[in-house]
C-alpha cells in the first residue's frame, strides 16, 4: 500500500524511523551515561519468566493490532492485484468511443463497453503508423465485445450472460496470446465461423468440451457454435473477474458479422505496453502521452484500465488497514493503560529494593532511566513479537475474507516490509512512552503509596505536583475546548469538556476536599455530559459542530474512565450486596469478604483493570448493537421496494414483451402480480455531475415505467416542497421527463469510511430539513456521448436497500440517453409463489434473451451473510483487545500472591479452607471483569440507543431499536469465563501457600 | 466448652476429654534451604494441661515461633509427635485441620497479624465466619469482644488508622473471638510500650482464668513469663528448663 489515511506510507515509516532512533537513542544515551543503572534495569528482566511473558504479551499489543490491519490491506492490495494481472494479462489500456474526456474505469466489466460507439479500423492503423517507434508501446489489437447468453441443447446448460470476444488474429501475440490448457499456442486464424475457443469456467458450467456445439443469441437470432478448443481464463476468452461465468474468443471478423458491425468498426482497440502483465503497468503514463495527442479532438478516448483497475486494488487496501486501525484503537488504549498498570505493579514489587538503591545514593532520575532501560529492552522485543504474531493474526483474517469473498477475489495472504517497519517502530514508540511517563511516575511520584495496600495520605510535596499537574491539565483542557469551537472539530471540544472536570477535581482534592467527593463528582458530571441525550447538550455546543468516526473512540474512552472512576470510588456499595448475599451463601462469606475487600482498597489497579474490560466491551457491543440495528434496517420489508424478483439483462437481446415472451417460454404468467421495467445506463456507462465545476462522479441512471411508479414501495426520505405526497412525487416523475428521484446511497454519510471508487455524490443535502431543495444534476452516457439536465425533487428512504440509482420517466431517459445498456425487470409474484424457483423458471425461458432472474429475498440473504461474516470478523479482529483485560488481571493476580503471602498464610490459620481462599482470588477477578463487563457494556448500549433514534439517524428510516442480545451475552461470557481461567493459577498458587512460611517475614 | 458446640457442624477432636490439651513427644523440625541445614526443634517434648498459661522464652532463633507453629498444625514436623486433646493432627485432612483452627484456636502471630483491606470489627469477626456462624451473630459476638478489649469506638478503622497497642487488641480480640481452647500467642506485646503490653497481658490472663483457656504464649519479656503459670525456657532448639 502507499498511502494510509491520506499520508503517504513512506512518509509515515520514516517519521516514525527517526523517532524510533531517537527511543534507541536515548536508550544508548543512558548505557554510556550510567552503564550500571542500564544493567540494573535490563537485570530485572529474567528474574521472574512468568511475569515477564505477561509483559511481553501487554506491551506487544499495539504491535499486533497495526501489524494485522496494515498487514490486511496489504493482502486485500496484492489479492486484488494479482487479479487484475491475472485477468487483464497483456492488456494495459483501451481505446474506446465516446464523446467526453476520459473517465476513470471503476470495475472490471466495464472495460468492456456495452452497446457503445464503434470505434473505426482506420484508427487502429493510424495508431500503429504513428507509435511504431514508442518504446513503451507493445501493440494494438481491435476488439468486438458482446454479453451474450449461450444455451446447451434444450437448455440443459445455460448461462444469460457470456462474453463474446472478437480478436484480430494478427495482434493477439502481443497480448500473451491465446494458450489451451496444455499451454499450446492457439492459432485464431484456424477457426472458421462458428468455432470458437471456450473458457475453461465457461466449459466447465456448460459442460462442453471440444467439438461440442452449443447456442448463442445475438439481436435476438440463435447462432450456432463448435468448441474448437478449450482455453486458458483470461480477459482474452472473457473472463474478467474470477466468479465470472466466462466467455469465449472468435476471431474478429466472424464477431463483427454477429453483431451486425463493418468489418471497418470495433468496440475497441486494446493497448498492450512494453514488458510483462506486471510491467507493462508502469509504462502506462508514457504509453498514455503518446497516445493522447493522436486521439485529441477526436470522439476516442484511451482509458488506462490496469492503472486504474490496481488503483482501486490500493483504495481497498486503504480501506480495510483503516477500518481495523480504527478499531483496533480501544485494543491499543487498553494495551497502553495496561503497560502503565505492569509498570506500577513493577515498582510496588520492586519498593524496598528502589528504597534500598535510592538510600544508596541513587538519583530519582537514575531510577527512571532504570526503568527505561527495562522497559526498552523489554519494548524492543515484544514488538518483534507483536509484528510477526500481527502478520499471523492477518493470515487468519485473510482466510476468513477468502471464505466470505473468495468468489469475487482470489485472497493472497501477502505482507510488505515497509508495513511491518510501520507497524514494529510504531508499536516501540507508542510503547516507549507510555514506558517514560510510566517510569517517571513510579520513581518520581510517591504513587506506590497509593496503590499498595497501606495507604498513605501522599506527602505535601506530591500533592503540589498533583497541584500542578491539575492545573496544566486545566489549562490543557481550557485550549482544547477553544480550539474545538473555533475549528469546530467536535473531537477537541467534547475532549476539553470532559478533561476540565477531572483536573478540577485534582486541584480541589489539593485543598482538602474529601477525594471521593470530588472524583465522584468530576466523574459524575462527565459521565452525564456523555449520557445525556444529545439533543439535550446540544445547547451547550456551539453551532456547527462535526465529528467523524473518531467520536466514536473518543465517546468511549471518556464515557469508559468517567464510569470507572465513579464505580471504584463508589464500590463499597457492593459490600451491602455482598453481606446481603452472605445471608445466602454463608459459607462462602468470607471468600467474597476478602475479594470484594482487596480491590476496593488498591483502586489504581482496580480500576485500570475494569477500564480495560469496560474499553473492549464497549466497542464490542456498540458495534455489534449499531450493525445489528443496521441490518435491520437495510434488510427490512421495503428493502426490494416490494418486488420478489429481479430480471437482469443486458442490451444486445431486448425483449418486447415481457409477459409475451415468459408465455412462449412456457411460463405460467398468471404467477405474476405485476412487472415493471426499468431501462439502465450502468455505473460506470453513465455520469453525473451537479456542476460543470464538479467532477464526473459514475452513477446508474434508470428510466422507470408506469407500472414501477404505481406499484413500487419506495418511500422517501424527503421530497420537494409544493408536492402533496410522496405519489404526488412519483406522478411528477412520471409525468415530466426533467424530473428524477435519487437513491439515499448518494447522499453522503457524515462520519462513514468511504470505501468505494468515483461514484456521484450527491453533497449538501441537509435530510433532517422539511424539504428538499431541489438539484439539478448533469447526466451523461458513455455510450454515445449524449448528455442533459434533471433536477431531483426527492430521495429515496435507506430501506431500500436493493434497487438504487437515478430514477426518471421512460420519456425522459430516452431523451436524454436514446440507448441504455439494459434492463431490470421487477416482478412481483402472487402470493404462494416460491421466488427462487418461480426466477428460475423465468430465467430458463428467457435464456435466449440472456436474462438472469433472482429472487430479491436470495439476493438479499447472500449480501447480508457477507455482511454479517465482515462484522464477525471485524468483531473478532477487536475481542483481541480482552487479551490485554486478561494478562492485565493476570498480573494483577500473580502480583496480589505475593503481596498477600503473609496474609493468606495468616487467614489460612485462622480457619480459609485452601478452597476458600483460591475462591477469594477467582471472585475477585470475576466481579472486576464483570464490573468492567457491565458498565462497557451498558454504556455501549445507551450510546447505540442514542445514535439510533437520534434525529439525525431518524432522517435515514424509522427503526425500533433492538438489541443483539446473544452476541452481547457471548462477549461478556467471554471474557468472564477467559478471566476466570486467567485467574485459576494464580488462585491456585495462593491456596497452597505454605502457612508457617508465609508468616515468617521475607 | 459446650456454649459453642451450637455453631459446630461436627467434633473434631473433644477437647473436654483429657486434661493435658497438648502433648509432644520427640518432635523434630529441621530447616533445609539449599546447603543451609538448620535444626530448629531437636527432640522437643512437652505437656500443657487445660487452662494453663504457659510461657515460651529463649534468645532469638532458639525455635520458639518453629515450635508453636508444629504445635498448633501450622506446620509440619520431621519426626515425633503431637496430640493435641489426643488426637494426631498431622493425620487430619488439610481441611479438618482448617476447620480446627477456626473453631478451637485463636493466633496471635509475631507479625502480619491482620487484613489491612478490613477495619476492626470485620477482622474481628473472620474466625466466626469461616466457622459458619450468621453473619448478624458473628458481627454482635465481634463487637462485644471487641468492647471488652477496649475498642468499641474504633471498630470501623482500618488497622493503618490504629495505633500499634490498639491494632494488637484486635488481634487479641480475634484470637478469642471464637471462644477457643488454645491461644496461640507469638510476641503479643513485641511491639507495645511496657505499660500497653501489661493491659495487653493483664486482659490475656484475665480471660484465662476466666474461660480455662489454655494460652500458649512466646516472649522474650520476663515480665511477662512472670505472669504465666509456667515458663519453658528453649536454647537452641532444645527445651532447657520448664517450670516456674
Ligand atoms: N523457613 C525457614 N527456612 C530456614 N530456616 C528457618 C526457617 N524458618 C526458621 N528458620 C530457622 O530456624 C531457627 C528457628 O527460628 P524461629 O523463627 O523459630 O526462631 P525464634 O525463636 O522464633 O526467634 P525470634 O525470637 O527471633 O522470633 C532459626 O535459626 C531460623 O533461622
Ligand atoms: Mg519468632
Amino acid at each position: 500500500m502507499e498511502n494510509i489515511f491520506g499520508i503517504p506510507m513512506t512518509s509515515i515509516m520514516n517519521v516514525l524511523l527517526v523517532i524510533f532512533g531517537l527511543c534507541l537513542l536515548v536508550g544508548a544515551w543512558i548505557l554510556l551515561r550510567n552503564r550500571v543503572i542500564f544493567r540494573m534495569g535490563v537485570r530485572n528482566i529474567p528474574r521472574r519468566p512468568a511475569q515477564t511473558v505477561l509483559i511481553i504479551v501487554g506491551l506487544m499489543l499495539s504491535t499486533l493490532i497495526v501489524a494485522a490491519a496494515l498487514t490486511t490491506g496489504d493482502t486485500l492490495n496484492h489479492s486484488i492485484r494479482a487479479d487484475v494481472y491475472n485477468y487483464l494479462g497483456h492488456t494495459d489500456q483501451i481505446i474506446v468511443h465516446s464523446s467526453e474526456e476520459a473517465v476513470e474505469a471503476t470495475d472490471m466489466e466495464q472495460a468492456v463497453p456495452e452497446g457503445g460507439g464503434t470505434v473505426p479500423t482506420s484508427l487502429l492503423e493510424e495508431l500503429r503508423a504513428e507509435t511504431a517507434d514508442v518504446g513503451a508501446i507493445d501493440g494494438f489489437m481491435g476488439v468486438v465485445a458482446e454479453q451474450v447468453p449461450a444455451v446447451v441443447g434444450d437448455g440443459t446448460f445455460a448461462e444469460p450472460v457470456t462474453a463474446m470476444t472478437g480478436l484480430e488474429a494478427e495482434a493477439i501475440e502481443a497480448f500473451g496470446g491465446l494458450r489451451d490448457l496444455e499451454g499450446n499456442t492457439i492459432d485464431l486464424d484456424s477457426l472458421s465461423d462458428g468455432e470458437v475457443v471456450l473458457s475453461e469456467t465457461l466449459s466447465e458450467s456448460l459442460n462442453l468440451e471440444a467439438g461440442d456445439a452449443f447456442t448463442v443469441f445475438v439481436q435476438n437470432a440463435p447462432h450456432e457454435m463448435t468448441v474448437f478448443a478449450v482455453g486458458e481464463d483470461s480477459y482474452l476468452t472473457g473472463v474478467q473477474t474470477p466468479g465470472m461465468p466466462g466467455g469465449f474468443a472468435i476471431p474478429l471478423s466472424y464477431a463483427q458479422e454477429l453483431t451486425g458491425l463493418d468489418s471497418d468498426e470495433l468496440n475497441m482497440i486494446a493497448v498492450t505496453n512494453s514488458g510483462d502483465e506486471v510491467s507493462g503497468a508502469d509504462r502506462t503514463d508514457e504509453a498514455m502521452a503518446a497516445i493522447e495527442p493522436l486521439l485529441a479532438g477526436t470522439q476516442f478516448n484511451i482509458n488506462a484500465v490496469k492503472q486504474s483497475l490496481l488503483e482501486e486494488a490500493e483504495l481497498a487496501g486503504n480501506a480495510f488497514s483503516s477500518i481495523f486501525v480504527v478499531l483496533g484503537m480501544f485494543s491499543i488504549a487498553a494495551g497502553i493503560l495496561l503497560i502503565f498498570l505492569i509498570f506500577v505493579l513493577l515498582a510496588a514489587e520492586r519498593k524496598p529494593e528502589m528504597g534500598m538503591a535510592r538510600a544508596v545514593g541513587l538519583k530519582r532520575r537514575q531510577l527512571t532511566q532504570m526503568y527505561i532501560a527495562e522497559g526498552l529492552t523489554y519494548d524492543l522485543a515484544a514488538a518483534a513479537v507483536g509484528a510477526a504474531l500481527g502478520v499471523g493474526v492477518a493470515w487468519v483474517i485473510a482466510d476468513v475474507i477468502a471464505r466470505l469473498i473468495g468468489d469475487f477475489i482470489q485472497i493472497e495472504p501477502s505482507v510488505t516490509w515497509q508495513s511491518l517497519v510501520i507497524a514494529y517502530t510504531l508499536g516501540v514508540v507508542i510503547t516507549f512512552i507510555t514506558i517514560v511517563i510510566s517510569s517517571w511516575r513510579v520513581s518520581r511520584l510517591n504513587i506506590v503509596s497509593a496503590i499498595r495496600d497501606t495507604q498513605e495520605e501522599p506527602k505535601e510535596r506530591e500533592s503540589r505536583k498533583f497541584l500542578i499537574f491539575g492545573i496544566i491539565g486545566l489549562v490543557l483542557g481550557a485550549l482544547m475546548l477553544w480550539g474545538g469551537a473555533e475549528s469546530g472539530s467536535m473531537a477537541l471540544y467534547t475532549m476539553g469538556i470532559s478533561l476540565i472536570p477531572l483536573c478540577l477535581a485534582v486541584i480541589f482534592r489539593r485543598f482538602g476536599f474529601s477525594s471521593r467527593l470530588v472524583y465522584s463528582l468530576a466523574a459524575g458530571l462527565v459521565l452525564l455530559y456523555w449520557v445525556l441525550p444529545w439533543e439535550w447538550v446540544a445547547y451547550i455546543e456551539p453551532e456547527g459542530m462535526s465529528g467523524d468516526f473518531e467520536m466514536f473512540f473518543i465517546s468511549g474512552i471518556f464515557m469508559v474512565t468517567s464510569a470507572t472512576v465513579l464505580i471504584v470510588w463508589n464500590a463499597t456499595v457492593l459490600t451491602s450486596v455482598v453481606s446481603f448475599l452472605g445471608q445466602t451463601f454463608s459459607r462462602w462469606l468470607p471468600a467474597v469478604k476478602t475479594a470484594v475487600a482487596y480491590p476496593l482498597a488498591s483502586r489504581g489497579r482496580t480500576g485500570m483493570t475494569i477500564a480495560m474490560f469496560s474499553l473492549i466491551i464497549f466497542s464490542l457491543v456498540a458495534m455489534a448493537t449499531i450493525n445489528s440495528n443496521f441490518e435491520q434496517l437495510f434488510s427490512g420489508e421495503d428493502a426490494s421496494a416490494g418486488w420478489d424478483i429481479q430480471l437482469e439483462q443486458g442490451a444486445v437481446n431486448p425483449i418486447d414483451d415481457l409477459e409475451a415472451a415468459l408465455v412462449e417460454g412456457g411460463v405460467d404468467t398468471g404467477q405474476i402480480d405485476a412487472a415493471a421495467r426499468m431501462s439502465t445506463v450502468g455505473f460506470g456507462a453513465a455520469r453525473l455531475r451537479t456542476s460543470p465545476d464538479e467532477e464526473w462522479g459514475s452513477y446508474t441512471v434508470r428510466g422507470v415505467d408506469e407500472t414501477f411508479i404505481s406499484e413500487s414501495r419506495m418511500p422517501l426520505q424527503i421530497y420537494a416542497e409544493g408536492y402533496e405526497s410522496e405519489a404526488d412525487v412519483w406522478q411528477a416523475v412520471a409525468e415530466d421527463p426533467t424530473l428524477a428521484v435519487i437513491d439515499a446511497f448518494a447522499v453522503p454519510i457524515e462520519g462513514g469510511i468511504q470505501i468505494g471508487g468515483p461514484g456521484f455524490q450527491l453533497e449538501g443535502v441537509d435530510l433532517g430539513a422539511d424539504y428538499l431543495d431541489p438539484i439539478t444534476v448533469e447526466a451523461s452516457s458513455l455510450l454515445n456521448g449524449t448528455s442533459g439536465e434533471v433536477t431531483i425533487i426527492g430521495i429515496v428512504d435507506q430501506s431500500v436497500s436493493m434497487i438504487w440509482g437515478l430514477y426518471m420517466s421512460e420519456q425522459g431517459f430516452d431523451e436524454l440517453f436514446a440507448q441504455p445498456t439494459g434492463y431490470t425487470y421487477l416482478v412481483r409474484a402472487e402470493s404462494g409463489v416460491d421466488h427462487t424457483e418461480f426466477a428460475e423458471e423465468m430465467q430458463a425461458a428467457l435464456i435466449q434473451y440472456g436474462v438472469q432472474a433472482d429472487s430479491m429475498q436470495d439476493l438479499l440473504d447472500e449480501q447480508l451473510a457477507i455482511n454479517r461474516g465482515f462484522i464477525y470478523l471485524v468483531q473478532g479482529f477487536m475481542s483481541l483487545g480482552l487479551v490485554v483485560g486478561i494478562a492485565a488481571l493476570g498480573v494483577v493476580s500473580f502480583r496480589s500472591v505475593v503481596e498477600r503471602r503473609q496474609q493468606i498464610g495468616m487467614l489460612r490459620a485462622i480457619g480459609y479452607s485452601r478452597a476458600m481462599v483460591s475462591a477469594s482470588f477467582i471472585i475477585e477477578s470475576a466481579m472486576i471483569t464483570l464490573l468492567g463487563v457491565l458498565s462497557g457494556g451498558a454504556l455501549a448500549l445507551w450510546l447505540a440507543y442514542q445514535l439510533i433514534t437520534s434525529e439525525e439517524f431518524a432522517d435515514f428510516g424509522q427503526i425500533e431499536f433492538t438489541i443483539p442480545w446473544g452476541l452481547i451475552l457471548f462477549f461478556g461470557v467471554l471474557a468472564i469465563v477467559a478471566s476466570l481461567i486467567m485467574a485459576w493459577i494464580p488462585a491456585r498458587q495462593a491456596s497452597r501457600v505454605s502457612i508457617a512460611d508465609a508468616l515468617r517475614y521475607e | 466448652m459446650s456454649q459453642k458446640t451450637a455453631s459446630k457442624d461436627e467434633v473434631i477432636v473433644d477437647l473436654d476429654a483429657q486434661d493435658a490439651i497438648i502433648e509432644a513427644s520427640g518432635v523434630v523440625k529441621t530447616y533445609e534451604s539449599g546447603r543451609i541445614r538448620v535444626e530448629a526443634l531437636k527432640s522437643v517434648d512437652l505437656t500443657v494441661n487445660r487452662g494453663e498459661m504457659v510461657a515460651i522464652m529463649g534468645p532469638s532463633g532458639c525455635g520458639k515461633t518453629t515450635l508453636l507453629n508444629c504445635l498448633s498444625g501450622l506446620d509440619e514436623i520431621d519426626s515425633g509427635s503431637i496430640l493435641i486433646a489426643g488426637t494426631d493432627l498431622a493425620k487430619l485432612s488439610d481441611n479438618k485441620r482448617t476447620a480446627f483452627r477456626a473453631q478451637d484456636m485463636g493466633f496471635i502471630f509475631q507479625f502480619y497479624n491482620l487484613l489491612p483491606v478490613l477495619n476492626a470489627v470485620e477482622n474481628t469477626e473472620l474466625p466466626l465466619l469461616v466457622s459458619g456462624v450468621g453473619t448478624r451473630e458473628a458481627r454482635e459476638r465481634a463487637l462485644a469482644i471487641l468492647d471488652m478489649v477496649g475498642l468499641n469506638d474504633w471498630s470501623t478503622h482500618r488497622p493503618a488508622e490504629l495505633s500499634g497497642g490498639q491494632r494488637q487488641r484486635v488481634t487479641i480480640a480475634r484470637a478469642l473471638v471464637n471462644d477457643p481452647a488454645i491461644v496461640w500467642a507469638d510476641e503479643p506485646t513485641g511491639d507495645l510500650d511496657s505499660s500497653t503490653a501489661d493491659e495487653v497481658m493483664a486482659l490475656m490472663r484475665d480471660l484465662n482464668q476466666r474461660n480455662r483457656q489454655t494460652f500458649v504464649v512466646v516472649t522474650h519479656d520476663p515480665r511477662i513469663g512472670d505472669m504465666c503459670d509456667r515458663i519453658i525456657q528453649m536454647h537452641d532448639g532444645e527445651i532447657v528448663s520448664d517450670g516456674r
